[in-house]
């Protein structure tokens, strides 16, 4: 080898040895664009449960997923005739959109714009009347849908994603008399969970409220009211009192939920996140009394 | 983690044996039972071995014979050219053994033993940890400790969402755990007593304990996988300032008599910046990741500036002896002697490396998707 080639690879060494150094310092995340990376890229959450809203102050950017859950896009409301309704729009990172259908007489035809195969054709006299059902499309961006109908109909028009939500206070949480009853830190257990659970006693029943929130994501877990002391296990939580507090549809976020009527969370120990379809507990968190 | 010795015909045993490969005698070197390259993989070996069967070590058999059988085969080459002798490659196992140890691919199950996930990674780490051995060169030595360029350039280029090292909290005090501290001091005696580091160890590990008690004390916290919530006071010193890996890192990677300084001064000094370029990279580092690469990282700078280090180290024992030291050329002003410098390959490749290393580390602590890979909070698990 020549003076001058050995020469011409050391720099080529050096330069592929610079081109590392910035490869690891993932400025501009180049390295994570290059190799790909265990979080997706960072992104706003949504603010409310109905898509659309703006709020004063939007929320930070986050890098952490929810499951997929709906959020409600807009919703028609309408009796009979041909109606090209309002064009609304989903979102590009949604996977899918569905209308939610229910009329009373006759036929439904509905049938997203572009598209030859309809959404829903429904007979509406079967279910004795109150015919419903759930018609889905892919097509993100704008849409509008064009219904054929004899009698009433509604339509409510949902996308699934799977941003975090990011929830101000419920006002039933801030309302004069409202206090809090007990919270808790989330642990995990058989999966992770991280953030904490505050409940509220309203005057119309309590109210759930999860803060920096983020469990393992799953489609159908639970939120349960657990008589156990720190629950370790699954066994821990299966051998002990427990009662259903919230379906946690999202999986990450801050959170407003409402418990169910009649339940009591007083003489309960501990939250735990339930997966009934694993059989398993996600993750608990034990209630201690405001200090 | 590798401690080279020169391969002086004492340390290396009988020569004299050859083989003979289509009728062309080919020398045979084969290393001695007291070589501490052969001591420090006896003592990295069994405390791979408690990790796979009393520790909960993510590691895989596949994956320890991929680092052992590339380093040995990449050292016997490169030997086998340079030298026309085959030399047992005692240094480049103990490189394998040491990246084995250490590296870690997401996904690997404790228990998975003929798991072959991330092969490649591995084989990726043992290349560049032996690359810089022979191309990154001082006077006929290494500047880097093999493994540690290796893993630490390793961690950084593929990042935290594929690989890792092993975690700094082992298991809970034990009977595993105490076995393997036996395991690491007894070796460490073994070992550093022979190649005379016993006071670097013991200098870097007082200046760096005192530091991190600092940082707890002040409130630092970081988070890790396997921890619920932060790592702070008490726990976070311990953690660190205790953890297997640190004492790893510096009773068999600071110490290697090839890459530290000579002198006993110059070592000294070596062990005290890096302890406390150790300490300043951890400062910032909100994650476990993050202060197991700012340890690595911290010697990639003190290997180069080594002789630095050893004017210095001159300079002070002349002035406390009272000898004036011989006055040299004149100093040439420091842009010209950076103009001459630019223009060597070597000395570049060794300031893209030590400082890239070290500001690539910093910029870890900026990562906020770090914190989230360490709380598990993403839905592919990563560690």
């Amino acid at each position: 080898m020549t003076t001058r080639s050995r020469h011409l690879l050391s720099w080529s060494a050096v330069a592929l040895l610079a081109v590392g150094a910035v490869l690891a310092s993932n400025v501009f995340l180049i390295r994570d664009r290059l190799l790909g990376s265990a979080l997706p890229a960072a992104i706003e959450p949504v603010t409310s449960r109905v898509a659309g809203s703006s709020p004063q102050e939007p929320p930070a950017e986050t890098s952490l997923r929810s499951a997929p859950w709906w959020q409600t896009v807009t919703t028609f409301e309408g009796t009979g005739s041909a109606t090209t309704l309002d064009a609304f729009a989903i979102r590009r990172d949604a996977s899918d959109w569905r209308v939610t259908w229910s009329c009373t007489s006759d036929d439904l035809v509905v049938r997203a714009e572009g598209r030859s195969r309809p959404l829903v054709d429904a007979d509406c006299q079967m279910g004795g009347g109150n015919g419903e059902g759930v018609g889905f499309d892919t097509q993100t961006g704008t849409n509008s849908l064009d219904v054929v109908a004899d009698g009433p109909w509604r339509l409510e028009v949902a996308q699934r994603i799977d941003l975090p939500l990011v929830e101000p206070l419920a006002d039933s949480m801030v309302a004069p008399g409202t206090s809090e009853l007990a919270s808790g830190t989330f642990y995990k257990v058989d999966r992770v969970a991280a953030g904490n659970i505050t409940i509220y006693e309203a005057a119309d029943g309590y109210a759930v409220r999860l803060d920096d929130f983020w469990v393992t994501p799953q489609g159908s877990l639970q939120l349960r009211l657990s008589a156990a002391k720190s629950p370790k296990s699954s066994d821990d939580y299966s051998s002990s009192r427990s009662q259903l507090l919230a379906s946690l549809d999202v999986t990450a976020g801050r959170l407003n939920y409402e418990a169910p009527t009649g339940v009591d969370p007083t003489g309960f120990a501990s939250v735990v996140i339930w997966s009934p379809s694993d059989n398993s507990v996600y993750a608990a968190a034990d209630l201690e009394p405001p200090t | 983690m590798t401690t080279t010795v020169p391969a002086s015909p004492p340390a290396m045993g009988d020569s004299r044996r050859q083989v003979v490969v289509r009728g062309r005698p080919i020398p045979v070197v084969l290393p001695k039972l007291s070589d501490p390259r052969l001591k420090l993989s006896a003592t990295i070996f069994t405390l791979t071995l408690l990790g796979l069967t009393v520790l909960t070590f993510q590691l895989s058999i596949p994956q320890i014979v991929v680092c052992i059988l590339l380093s040995a085969l990449i050292e016997a080459v490169v030997t086998y050219r340079r030298e026309h002798v085959l030399v047992w490659p005692a240094s480049a196992i103990q490189t394998g053994v040491s990246v084995a140890f250490i590296f870690r691919v997401g996904g690997t199950a404790h228990g998975d033993y003929w798991s072959i996930r991330g092969l490649h990674l591995f084989a990726f780490v043992i290349v560049l940890s032996l690359l810089p051995k022979y191309l990154v060169r001082r006077n006929g030595r290494h500047i880097f400790n093999p493994s540690n360029i290796g893993l630490a350039w390793a961690l950084l280029l593929i990042g935290p969402s594929y690989v890792f090292s092993e975690h700094l909290w082992w298991a809970p005090l034990g009977a595993p755990i105490l076995v393997s501290m036996v395991v690491i001091f007894g070796g460490a005696f073994w070992v550093l007593r022979q190649v005379k580091m016993i006071p670097l160890a013991v200098t870097f590990l007082a200046t760096f304990l005192l530091l991190i008690a600092g940082f707890a004390i002040a409130g630092r916290s970081y988070v890790a996988t396997w921890h619920d919530g932060p790592v702070a006071g008490s726990f976070y010193w311990l953690t660190i300032a205790l953890s297997p890996e640190l004492l790893i890192f510096v009773f068999f990677m600071i110490t290697d008599p090839q890459t530290a300084p000579k002198s006993k001064l110059g070592r000294k000094i070596y062990a005290v910046a890096t302890a406390v370029v150790a300490a300043a990279l951890i400062l910032p580092q909100p994650t476990e990741f993050g202060i197991k690469v700012a340890i690595l990282s911290s010697l990639l700078l003190t290997c180069a500036i080594v002789p630095a280090i050893e004017r210095l180290a001159t300079r002070i024992e002349a002035r406390r002896a009272g000898v004036a030291v011989a006055p040299g050329p004149a100093p040439q002003p420091m842009l010209r002697r950076l103009a001459v410098g630019a223009r060597n390959p070597v000395l570049v490749a060794v300031a893209i490396i030590a400082v890239g290393g070290v500001v690539n580390t910093a910029l870890l602590a900026l990562d906020d998707n770090i914190v989230l890979i360490e709380r598990e909070l993403t839905e592919r698990p990563v560690q």
